[in-house]
C-alpha cells in the first residue's frame, strides 16, 4: 500500500480496507447509493399514505333514485372512484379479469321499491380478494357507504312512524360495544410498514457487503497479504476491516433514523437513545452474520447465496406482514433467529407502544448474543487464512 | 449459423450444469424458495388471538358471554384478571393481544330490558391481529344480542325481523372472490413465485457471463459462445427458457398442488402466458450481465431489487397510489406484468382476452431487451474478447 509500506495493525488494515473500496465501484454503491435510493423509493412509494380513487363497478338494475344516490354517495369517497357502469354481473367480472376494478356494487331490481314498502334491501358488493390489501380497503368503505345511506333511510322512515317503533328500535342491540383501540389509535399502518421496510432493507446490505469484503479476500486469495498488513494479529486483520464497514453503515443507519421520524410520521414516544442503540446493534449482527456464514461457507459464491437466503427473505419471516403467532413452528423458529425480527420488537416498543426501555432490553441483548456468537468466531479465522485450501474457492 | 446456435445452447446449458454456483441459484434456490416462502403464510388465516377476559359483574350471563368468546375461532381466552391494571400488563408484556371488560350490573341491565356496554381494549400495533382480535368480540357480542333481542320481542308478541328492518333498511352482503378465506399465502406467494423466477434468472446469467468475464480476465481456458452477437443472445435464451419452463411447471402443476392454491386455468394456458415473459427476463438478464465484471457483482444487486420488485409490481400496493416515477420504473419489469397477468389467470381463471395487454407488454419489453442487449454485446463486450482472441481460439479448438 503506498504510502502505508511497513505499517502493520489495525490502523493499516482499515487504510487498506479503505483503499480497497475506493478500487471497486460496488462497494460505495451497495453501502451509500441502493440502500438511500431504497428510502427514497419507500418514501416515494408511501407518501400519499392511504391509497385514493381506486376503481370500481357498479350494476345498477334498479335505476332509481335511491340507488343514483348510493352510486353518488360511493363515488364521493376518496377511496373509491365509480369507473364504470356496467348492465350485468358478467360485465363487471370481466372488469375485474381483466384488473380495471377491484369490487363491483350490484344494485337489484326494486331495491327501492322493496325499502319504501318496508320490506327492507340490500345491496351486494363483490370484491376481488385476490388483491387482498386494496380489496378489503376498497370493501370497508362501500360497506360505510351503505350504512351511511342506511341511516338517512332510517331516520326518514322513524320520522313517518310512531312510538312504537321508537320503543322497539330500543330493545335492540342489548349488548354493545365501546372500542378501544391501544398503541395506534388512528389505525394507521402505512407508516409503520413503511418505517419497518428501511431497516429490511439495510440489514441486506450490511450483510451482503460484510459477506463480499470477507469472502473476497478468500477468492481473491489476498489473505496472507491481508493478514500481514494486520500484523499478523487475526483480531486486527477483521476488526480492521469490519470497522470501515460499520462506520459506513452506522452512517446510513442514523440518516435512515433521521429521515424516517419525520418522513415517515412514525411518532417516537419512547427512547431515541435505545432506538440508536438497537440500529447500532442491527448492523454489527449483521456483521456477525457474515462471519459466521464465511466461516461456514468458505466459497464465496455459497455463502453469498445464503446470505441472499438470509437477508431477501427476512422481511416475511419477521411478523410485519402477517403476525408471528400466526406462523408455523418451524416459521417461528427462523424468525427468532433473525436480528432484523429483534430489532422491529424494539422499534414498536419504543414508538408505537411507548415502553419503558427496561422492555427493551432483551431484544438488545439477543442481538448482543448474536454478536457475541460471531465475533467469537474471529480466532478460528487465522487457520482459514493461512491454508491454502481455502482460498481461491469461487 | 445453426451449427453456432446449437453449439451455444449446448455450452450455455453446460455452463449451467457444469457449475455448482449457478446451478444452486438456477435450480436449487427456485426449488427451495418455494417450499420456504409460503412457511410464515402457510396458516393462510390468522386465528385463536389471544385475549384476557376482565369480568366485574360474574353472573350467568357475563360467563356465558366469555365462554361464547373463547368458542369463537377467531378468539382464544387466555387469561382472566380481576381488574385492567393487570390485564394491562398481558398486553404490554404481549401474552394478549386484546381485553374484554363485562362492567359490574351487566346481567342486571340486561334483564331490566336497558342497553349495557361491554368495552373492548385491542392491540393494534398489527393490523391483522387488531381485526381478527376486534371481530371475533364484535361477531361474538352481536350474537349474544341477538338471542336476547329475539326472546325480549317475542314476550312483547312484536316482529323482531320488521325491527331488524326498521334499524337497518338498506343492508351491504360482502362477496370474496377468488380468495374466498381471504388467504394471505394465496395472496403473496404465487405473485412471489413469479418474481423468484425473474431473480434467479437474473442472478444465473450474471453469474455464467460474469465467470467468463473472470476467466477471459486470468487468461484462464474458457467455452465461449461462437458466433454474432444475435446468435450468441439466441443461444443462451433457449438455453434458459427451457430450463424455466420446467420450472414453470413445477410451479403449477407440483407447488400449487403442494400449498393448496386455486388453480383456474390449464398450465398449457400459463406456458403460453409466460412464454414472453421469460423472454424478456433472459434477455433483461444478458442486457444486465453486460455491466457485471466478477461472478458476484450480480447478487447484491439483484437480492435488493427483489424486494423492490415486490414493492412496485402492484399487487402488495395498489397502482392507482403510485407515484409516477415509481409506476414508470415498474413498467420496465417483466415480473410487474407477469405477476399483474399472470395472477389474474392462475388464481382468477381469466382468459387471454383479459390479459392480453400484458402479454404484449412483455413481448414489447423483450424486444426492447434484446436491442439493448444486442448494442452492449456488440460494441461494449467487444473489446476484452479481440484482446484475448488468441486464448479463445486455442480453448474453442481444445473444446
Amino acid at each position: 500500500m503506498p504510502g502505508n509500506k511497513g505499517r502493520t495493525g489495525f490502523l493499516a488494515v482499515f487504510a487498506r480496507e479503505i483503499s480497497r473500496i475506493r478500487q471497486h465501484a460496488r462497494y460505495p454503491l451497495a453501502i451509500f447509493v441502493f440502500p438511500l435510493l431504497s428510502f427514497l423509493l419507500i418514501w416515494g412509494l408511501f407518501s400519499r399514505q392511504y391509497p385514493h380513487e381506486l376503481p370500481v363497478a357498479v350494476v345498477d338494475l334498479d335505476h332509481s333514485k335511491l340507488s343514483r344516490s348510493l352510486i353518488r354517495a360511493a363515488d364521493a369517497s376518496p377511496v373509491i372512484r365509480v369507473a364504470f357502469q356496467v348492465a350485468d354481473p358478467v360485465e363487471a367480472k370481466n372488469l375485474m379479469l381483466a384488473g380495471a376494478i377491484y369490487a363491483w356494487l350490484h344494485i337489484p331490481k326494486d331495491l327501492e321499491k322493496d325499502i319504501l314498502e318496508g320490506k327492507g334491501g340490500e345491496v351486494t358488493n363483490f370484491t376481488n380478494t385476490q388483491m387482498l390489501l386494496p380489496g378489503s380497503i376498497v370493501s370497508n368503505s362501500l360497506q360505510a357507504v351503505v350504512s351511511t345511506i342506511s341511516v338517512g333511510l332510517n331516520i326518514r322512515s322513524r320520522m313517518q312512524s310512531g312510538t312504537m317503533q321508537e320503543k322497539a328500535m330500543g330493545l335492540l342491540e342489548p349488548v354493545g360495544i365501546d372500542r378501544h383501540v391501544l398503541f395506534n389509535p388512528q389505525l394507521n399502518y402505512m407508516y409503520f410498514l413503511s418505517a419497518a421496510l428501511c431497516p429490511a432493507f439495510l440489514q441486506i446490505f450490511v450483510l451482503m457487503v460484510t459477506v463480499m469484503a470477507l469472502g473476497s479476500e478468500f477468492k481473491n486469495r489476498t489473505t496472507e497479504e491481508w493478514l500481514k498488513t494486520a500484523g499478523g494479529s487475526v483480531w486486527w486483520a477483521i476488526t480492521g476491516k469490519l470497522a470501515v464497514y460499520f462506520l459506513c453503515f452506522s452512517m446510513v443507519g442514523l440518516v435512515m433514523l433521521a429521515i424516517m421520524f419525520p418522513g415517515f410520521g412514525v411518532p417516537l414516544r419512547g427512547s431515541g437513545a435505545s432506538l440508536m442503540a438497537g440500529t447500532l446493534f442491527l448492523i454489527l449482527a449483521y456483521m456477525a452474520y457474515a462471519l459466521i456464514l464465511v466461516f461456514v461457507f468458505p466459497s464465496l459464491r455459497m455463502a453469498l447465496s445464503a446470505s441472499s437466503f438470509l437477508s431477501g427473505t427476512a422481511f416475511a419471516f419477521v411478523g410485519i406482514t402477517f403476525p408471528l403467532a400466526g406462523m408455523p413452528a418451524l416459521g417461528k423458529a427462523w424468525s427468532s433467529l433473525l436480528p432484523l425480527t429483534h430489532y422491529l420488537h424494539l422499534f414498536q416498543e419504543q414508538t408505537l407502544r411507548q415502553a419503558p426501555v427496561s422492555v427493551s432490553v432483551p431484544d438488545l441483548l439477543i442481538m448482543l448474543g448474536f454478536i457475541g456468537a460471531g465475533f467469537c468466531l474471529i480466532p478460528l479465522f487465522k487457520h482459514h487464512m493461512i491454508d491454502r485450501r481455502y482460498w481461491g474457492k469461487t | 449459423m445453426i451449427r453456432h446456435l446449437f453449439y451455444n445452447i449446448f455450452t450455455e446449458l453446460n455452463a449451467i450444469f457444469r457449475d455448482p454456483g449457478v446451478l444452486i441459484v438456477m435450480v436449487g434456490a427456485v426449488v427451495f424458495y418455494s417450499f420456504i416462502y409460503p412457511l410464515p403464510y402457510s396458516r393462510e388465516v390468522l386465528k385463536q388471538v389471544p385475549l384476557t377476559i376482565v369480568d366485574h359483574d360474574n353472573s350467568p350471563l357475563s360467563r356465558q358471554l366469555a365462554r361464547m368468546t373463547d368458542a369463537s375461532e377467531l378468539i382464544r381466552v387466555v387469561s382472566r384478571e380481576p381488574d385492567m391494571e393487570q390485564a394491562r400488563r398481558k398486553i404490554e408484556s404481549r401474552k394478549s393481544s386484546g381485553i374484554l371488560v363485562i362492567p359490574d350490573g351487566f346481567e342486571k341491565e340486561v334483564l331490566q330490558g336497558r342497553k349495557t356496554h361491554v368495552s373492548a381494549y385491542v392491540d393494534a400495533t398489527y393490523f391483522l391481529v387488531y381485526r381478527q382480535a376486534m371481530t371475533g368480540i364484535v361477531m361474538t357480542a352481536r350474537t349474544l344480542s341477538a338471542g336476547i333481542e329475539v326472546s325480549r320481542f317475542k314476550a312483547r308478541g312484536w316482529s323482531h325481523e320488521k325491527a331488524m328492518i326498521d334499524r337497518s333498511p338498506l343492508n351491504l352482503e360482502s362477496r370474496s372472490l377468488f380468495n374466498p378465506y381471504m388467504g394471505y399465502a394465496t395472496y403473496i406467494v404465487p405473485a412471489v413465485m413469479l418474481l423468484l423466477l425473474q431473480q434467479t434468472m437474473l442472478i444465473g446469467i450474471g453469474m455464467v457471463s460474469g465467470t467468463r468475464r473472470e476467466q477471459l480476465q486470468e487468461k484462464k481456458a474458457v467455452i465461449l459462445l461462437q458466433g454474432g452477437p444475435l446468435v450468441r443472445i439466441l443461444g443462451q435464451t433457449i438455453a434458459c427458457m427451457a430450463l424455466y419452463l420446467i420450472h414453470i411447471y413445477f410451479f403449477y402443476a407440483v407447488v400449487y398442488q403442494i400449498w393448496d392454491f386455486p388453480l383456474r386455468v390449464r398450465v398449457l394456458d400459463m406456458f403460453v402466458f409466460l412464454i414472453p415473459f421469460l423472454l424478456s427476463v433472459v434477455l433483461m438478464g444478458q442486457f444486465l450481465a453486460t455491466f457485471f465484471k466478477t461472478r458476484e457483482s450480480a447478487i447484491i444487486m439483484i437480492v435488493w431489487s427483489s424486494m423492490v420488485a415486490v414493492l412496485i409490481s402492484g399487487f402488495s400496493w395498489p397502482v392507482e397510489a403510485m407515484p409516477h416515477w415509481i409506476r414508470a420504473i415498474s413498467m420496465l419489469l417483466p415480473s410487474t406484468w407477469g405477476i399483474s397477468g399472470g395472477l389474474r389467470m392462475a388464481q382468477m381463471g381469466a382468459s387471454f382476452e383479459h390479459v392480453m395487454d400484458e402479454w404484449l407488454c412483455m413481448w414489447g419489453l423483450g424486444f426492447f431487451y434484446l436491442f439493448l442487449a444486442w448494442i452492449c454485446i456488440r460494441f461494449m463486450a467487444k473489446v476484452p474478447e479481440k484482446k484475448l482472441q488468441s486464448s479463445r481460439d486455442d480453448t474453442i479448438t481444445g473444446y
